[in-house]
């Protein structure tokens, strides 16, 4: 009867090790993983509760922005470029400066170049290419870089080719550069952080 | 025979009264005993204490999960795209009216620094980037002195092109003259020269108070030439116009 005792015993001791070996070990296995899958959708949720939460604080900000500012920005930097307004402000900035028209042309695509501190910067705007001639005295020369300068979109000048005629007067050839705004982001790239 | 009345007469030993010695049942309890049957019972514990607490985290992992759903379901991705828009048409704006510059201020600098007595035949304006203009100018004056009083008042501290143009060089300097066709004698003389300038845009930034009104422009330009150029008492090429003898000549030739 001892001994049959004892062969209970380590019968006992055997099926212990088997249920540890075979279901509380792999089952805590199993919960470090899940507990570790929690605290990362727990971290994501905050993350995307912090982006949720500050998409609405920005929207609030936006909304505050006037209509008015908001058409100004658009004006300063519009979707697209329409080559015959730009060429009908340009003369209708040099009539304003009393200068004579000559000619304007281009609406072609360029390159506004970069700074050396800004090198590595893709954020930029797309530019487009106008000539403008004109001829006038030093004074409406100058009145009409000066009403270039203050237009509601920018008119940069990038070169500029000035001689003095038999006439008294200057020919002028401008090389203008305005620009338009270029999306550089879908918003597919902007929810990477909410994917995993 | 036996004498039944003898007890001690019978063959068959008799037990006398003697206490039966009491022993006690011995209940020892085995190490390897206690060890199986605590091992048995702790591991039934643990699974079922195990299997509880899987369900537990697997439910709060569901819970989780539904949270992340419910929070990506509230992500709008119109306002981003709409705020993004925005953002970036914003930095665009600033970062080209950041490099707005004003070219009336580089006519204006030029104005200053440029003497009466000098010509300018040419003049040409290239945009390098948003670095620096590069000027090319083509001048003409009467004399050899001229040039070297232009060349003095280009480089001195107090006028502004000293601080907006960052080199300037003056070369290609040629002599010519006219030859009266009765006296042969020369009748006038022409020095031209040529002037490269680098201008950084920062010196000629664009700004509210930079731009004159067109009022103001022409009034600056019926300021008497003897304000704008004054002439340095300590530069060993200064000369004033009047000892050089030089008759006014509109810069540009208008």
């Amino acid at each position: 009867m001892k001994s049959s005792g004892l062969f209970v015993q380590i019968g006992m001791i055997a099926i212990s090790i088997g249920i540890i070996l075979t279901y509380i070990k792999p089952t805590f296995d199993e919960i470090r993983l899940v507990q570790q899958n929690i605290s990362t959708y727990q971290k994501q949720v905050a993350d995307v509760s912090g982006v949720n939460d500050r998409l609405t604080d920005l929207i609030s900000n936006l909304d505050l922005v006037t209509k008015d500012d908001r058409d100004r920005l658009t004006s300063y930097l519009p979707d697209e470029i329409d080559e015959i307004s730009v060429t009908r402000d340009l003369l209708l900035i040099t009539n304003e400066s009393e200068a004579t028209y000559i000619n304007a042309s281009g609406g072609g695509v360029g390159s506004p170049g970069r700074s050396t501190s800004q090198r590595g910067s893709e954020n930029l705007p797309q530019a487009h290419n106008f000539e403008l001639s004109v001829s006038g005295t030093y004074p409406q020369i100058k009145r009409l870089f000066e009403l270039l300068e203050q237009n509601n979109y920018p008119l940069e000048v990038r070169g500029v080719e000035l001689s003095s005629s038999d006439e008294g007067l200057m020919n002028v050839s401008i090389s203008l550069m305005t620009y338009s705004y270029k999306s550089s982001q879908s918003v597919g790239d902007n929810l990477n952080i909410i994917t995993f | 025979m036996a004498d039944p009345s003898n007890p001690n007469s019978s063959f068959i030993p008799k037990r006398g009264p003697v206490t039966r010695r009491v022993t006690t049942a011995s209940n020892q309890v085995y190490v390897f005993t206690l060890i199986s049957y605590v091992l048995i019972f702790a591991t039934l514990l643990g699974t079922g204490a195990t299997y509880l607490y899987s369900e537990y985290v697997q439910s709060r992992l569901s819970d989780e999960v539904g949270k992340l759903n419910v929070a990506i379901q509230g992500f709008n991705d119109s306002d981003m795209k709409r705020v993004q828009d925005f953002d970036e048409r914003l930095q665009q704006a600033l970062q080209r009216f950041d490099n707005g510059v004003s070219i009336v201020s580089i006519f204006k600098i030029l104005e200053e620094a440029t003497i009466d007595t000098v010509k300018i035949d040419s003049f040409s304006l290239t945009r390098q980037a948003d670095d620096k203009f590069l000027l090319s100018t083509s001048m003409q004056t009467d004399s050899f002195d001229s040039t070297i009083f232009q060349r003095s008042v280009y480089k001195l501290d107090k006028y502004e092109v000293n601080k907006a143009v960052s080199s300037i060089d003056i070369g290609e300097v040629s002599r010519s003259s006219v030859i009266d066709e009765f006296g042969g004698r020369p009748e006038l003389v022409r020095v031209s020269f040529s002037a490269e300038l680098e201008v950084p845009l920062s010196a000629v930034v664009y700004k509210e108070q930079n731009i004159a009104s067109a009022a103001s422009i022409e009034e600056m330009d019926m300021v008497p030439v003897d304000e704008v150029v004054p002439v340095p008492a300590s530069s060993p090429d200064s000369q004033t116009e009047e000892d050089l003898g030089l008759e006014d000549v509109n810069q540009f030739d208008i």
